[in-house]
């Protein structure tokens, strides 16, 4: 490069030119630099043209709906502790809440506390499993009468599992898991279609309040109806959207509460 | 009935965390495993963060970055890891396959990047980020950031025959055989 010593430029200022991150003063040098140094014209207007390109090259990948699962990460967080100024009233003002419900069962529009969660648990089980490649359940159909009998012992109630045939859904088998209510114990059964969409339905003991009729509850893409009856809380989730899962929910319920 | 919430501020940042991902992996699962990752990460470290020091964007793209390369490291043993190195700047790096290769578009100029001067583009031309917040999610001196970027660019020029990639009517980059 040559040049005098004043207006000696580096690479990392032909950088800085193209990335615009230059202070305005040394921006004429740099061109002044330019115009008397052709290759160094010639690959600064090659990275300005590769910038362009890479904007709108990148620019699509933006558009992308978000998996559900990432979403059901932050269902998870508790609201006011993301603000960390209110956090430790947050703390005490959940300690509070939680005393007497779950967290989710503030507001008017929750029927009763104790099943307020039901849906929430619900959806955050299907969420996680339903996008199981490799190990959707623990259990599979094929051990039906195995998996039947081994949940509804731990669950502590005789299970009956729902043939979803008529709705062209099939069971896939089902799981264990932890439930925040009764003996903390949970079963989830799962159904697949043609399609490959999953439904799943959960089953917790411990609800206390008295048994209830149907009830929808929907977050991001997961719809859940969900209902309680005899101290077992029940709840039907997909992804299909309220109008289909609607008449599988209903199905569900005949055959269960009958 | 509605679960009703605030949306948390990193909600926003997901798709730039998506895309910032699956420009280090390449590989979509893997890149969406990994902003799974990120993002419990980073609500668990929340409340650490230092408010106005820490930009939530260049804060997040750094946690992701980290997570990325410890996996990278976990994987190290791995016989058909691909090597991370920077510096490889000739056919060698690649086995010398991407001689062959017919360039189709600029996707696949770039996939012939090692991953972090293919990452470091990204955040610099395209999420804008400053020299310093660059080299503050990357962990590497600000010296670094500089020199990575010039060969990241110069390789890419390269690639793309000495042309700028541009963008013809068919929405992808044209480019010719790389002699």
């Amino acid at each position: 490069m040559s040049g005098s010593p004043a207006t000696m430029v580096t690479e990392a200022e032909l950088l800085a030119y193209v990335d615009d991150r230059l202070p305005p003063e040394r921006r004429a040098d740099i061109e002044a630099h330019l115009a008397l140094h052709p290759e160094d014209a010639a690959k600064v207007a090659a990275w300005q043209a590769q910038t362009e390109a890479l904007r709108s090259h990148f620019a699509p990948g933006l558009d992308e709906p978000v998996p559900a699962a990432m979403m059901a990460l932050f269902a998870a967080q508790r609201p006011s502790v993301w603000m960390p100024a209110l956090r430790i009233a947050a703390v005490l003002a959940i300690v509070v809440v939680s005393a007497g419900a779950g967290w989710f069962g503030r507001g008017a529009m929750m029927p009763a506390p104790v099943v307020a969660a039901l849906p929430q648990e619900a959806t955050r089980a299907h969420l996680v499993y339903s996008k199981e490649v490799l190990h959707p359940v623990e259990v599979t159909a094929k051990e039906e009468p195995h998996l039947v009998a081994w949940l509804s012992k731990r669950v502590g109630t005789a299970l009956k599992v729902p043939s979803l045939a008529t709705q062209g859904y099939g069971l896939v088998g089902g799981r264990l898991l932890p439930a925040s209510s009764g003996n903390n114990a949970a079963a989830q059964f799962m159904y697949e279609n043609r399609q490959g969409q999953r439904l799943t339905l959960y089953v917790r003991s411990g609800e206390g309040g008295s048994d209830t009729s149907f009830r929808f509850a929907g977050e991001g893409h997961a719809a859940a109806f969900y209902w309680v009856d005899g101290g077992f809380g029940y709840a039907l989730t997909g992804e299909s959207g309220r109008e289909a899962l609607l008449p599988v929910a209903r199905a569900v319920y005949e055959q269960l509460t009958r | 009935m509605q679960f009703r919430r605030q949306p948390h501020p990193i909600e926003a940042e997901i798709p730039r965390l998506r895309r910032f991902a699956l420009t280090l992996t390449r590989e979509r699962d893997a890149a969406d495993d990994l902003v799974q990752d990120c993002i419990a990460r980073a609500l668990g470290a929340w409340a650490t963060r230092r408010g106005d020091a820490d930009a939530l964007r260049p804060w997040l793209f750094a946690i992701l970055h980290n997570r990325w390369r410890s996996r990278q490291q976990r994987d190290w043993a791995r016989p058909d890891n691909r090597p991370l190195d920077d510096a490889g700047e000739g056919p060698s790096e690649s086995g010398g396959q991407w001689e062959k290769l017919e360039l189709r578009d600029l996707d696949a100029a770039l996939a012939l990047l090692p991953d972090e001067q293919r990452a470091l583009l990204l955040l610099v031309a395209v999420e804008g980020l400053s020299y310093e917040e660059a080299a503050r999610v990357q962990a590497i001196p600000l010296g670094t950031v500089m020199s990575r970027l010039a060969r990241a660019r110069e390789r890419l020029r390269q690639l793309t025959d000495g042309e700028p990639p541009s963008v013809n009517e068919g929405g992808r980059s044209h480019l010719r055989r790389v002699k």
